[in-house]
């Protein structure tokens, strides 16, 4: 009798381990998300300075300049999915691109204090993106092996955790 | 032919008493001679080691002014100079405490615009006493280096050696996750991961700063000096220790002193320091504080 509540003891002190492990990796994905989330919308949060500072000058690019903005306005609603922010933010970086590529060609903008100090965010944030991404693989990767793995992937069948 | 014993009379009635004088003039010209000898010795010693010493700093300034010049920094040396032990401390990089400290051979200054300084630093701490009297162990020798970064870090990101991965692979995480130091990173190049060991407290920032080319020029180092290389990033500063077991600087009075190889020596950990700068691109605008 004493042996079976031992035994029993254990196995609940190793199902609450391993719920508790399985909760942590799940937290440490969504903390993570949230960073990126947060630097995306920053890189949003850029344009309209940027907008504002290249716009007289480089005529040439106002429909870049105008399709950058409404992807801003799609990005500020409150009820994008992760999927939809990706495929925007996806968008902005070519559409980004393509502009600072212009900057070239317009000497008085490349040496315009703002356009420096635009710039000089932009390429922190792109690093911070980055880095942040990294570490959002990170821990999806260590959130899918606690998944998949034995022991803890009895317990995650029972959680009903799946895959990201 | 008078007998013997009307010898020694003889002797010593008229002969002794000019000998006894003798024999104290004797033994004041001996203690002369030794304390004289013993003299001569300390000065010869004082003489030599002061020669050698003087050699030392030649040598020494010798190369150092040479490579410093041909390297192009603005560097000045000091000889009796070191990294502060609060430095040392500051860098997080050895936990365990300091019983004794010491270190020489400081050189401080700007290459490409970043404040740098570096020394030798040793750092040891007290075994138990045993009967056989103190022992000391070596906590740290070598190299200890550290530069303005130009940038405030939230948080502390320290890369160490990584000693367990070599023998336990992968299940190494599981135990190097349990340290005072932070949280354990895992990187996402191999190589790096076998090599070191990155603990921070902050996930974002410390991929932030280790970039994959980051990653690669520490890689290269490592491969360049086969050394221990320990980093960390606290504050506004990057510290970097390498752990050398020969002492660096020191010219031998018995070996001859025209071979490249010393001078080499010296060349490479200099420009191993200045490259340092340059591979982490401690100058980059994009580092700046702003």
């Amino acid at each position: 009798m004493q042996s079976l509540l031992i035994v029993i003891a254990i196995i609940a002190v190793v199902l609450v381990l391993l719920y508790n492990f399985l909760i942590s990796k799940k937290n440490q994905v969504e903390n993570i998300y949230a960073s990126v989330d947060t630097l995306l919308k920053k890189r949003f949060d850029l344009i309209p300075s940027l907008v504002a500072t290249v716009q007289e000058t480089m005529k040439h690019e106002k429909s870049t300049l105008e399709e950058i903005t409404a992807l801003r306005s799609s990005a500020m609603k409150s009820d994008v999915s992760s999927d939809q922010m990706a495929g925007l933010d996806k968008k902005l970086s070519s559409l980004l691109g393509s502009i600072m590529l212009a900057v070239e060609d317009y000497p008085e903008l490349k040496a315009n204090e703002n356009t420096l100090s635009l710039q000089h965010s932009l390429n922190e944030i792109e690093e911070q993106l980055s880095a942040a991404r990294r570490a959002y693989n990170q821990v999806v990767t260590d959130y899918n092996n606690a998944i998949e793995m034995f022991p803890s992937n009895i317990m995650a069948g029972y959680m009903r955790y799946t895959r990201k | 032919m008078k007998r013997l014993s009307k010898l020694q009379d003889y002797f010593y009635e008229k002969i002794y008493p000019d000998l006894e004088y003798l024999e104290l003039k004797r033994k004041e010209i001996y203690s002369f001679l030794k304390k004289t000898a013993v003299v001569i010795f300390i000065f010869v010693c004082m003489v030599f080691y002061s020669l050698v010493d003087v050699f030392t700093n030649t040598f020494n300034l010798i190369i150092l002014c040479a490579t410093l010049s041909f390297g192009l920094f603005a560097l000045r040396y000091s000889k009796m100079g070191m990294i502060s032990k609060y430095e040392y401390e500051e860098s997080s990089l050895f936990s365990q405490s300091v019983d004794r400290y010491s270190g020489d051979d400081l050189v401080a200054g700007k290459i490409d615009g970043v404040d740098i300084s570096f020394s030798e630093v040793h750092t040891e701490a007290k075994r138990s006493k045993n009967r056989r009297g103190e022992h000391w162990q070596t906590i740290f020798k070598g190299l200890f280096f550290i530069a303005d970064f130009n940038k405030n870090f939230k948080g502390k990101t320290i890369i160490l050696p990584d000693k367990s991965e070599k023998f336990l692979g992968s299940f190494s995480h599981y135990f190097q996750s349990f340290s005072s130091r932070g949280e354990l990173v895992k990187m996402d190049s191999p190589e790096f991961e076998k090599e070191f060991v990155v603990y921070s407290d902050d996930q974002i920032e410390a991929r932030y700063i280790l970039s994959h080319s980051l990653m690669n020029s520490i890689l290269e180092y490592k491969k360049l000096v086969d050394k221990n290389i320990h980093i960390s990033f606290i504050g506004s500063s990057i510290y970097i220790a390498i752990g050398f077991k020969k002492k660096l600087f020191e010219p031998k009075i018995y070996k001859k002193v025209t071979s490249f190889d010393e001078v080499r020596f010296y060349y490479e950990v200099l420009s191993l320091a200045s490259s340092i700068v340059g591979h982490l691109n401690l100058n980059r605008r994009i580092w700046s504080k702003r």
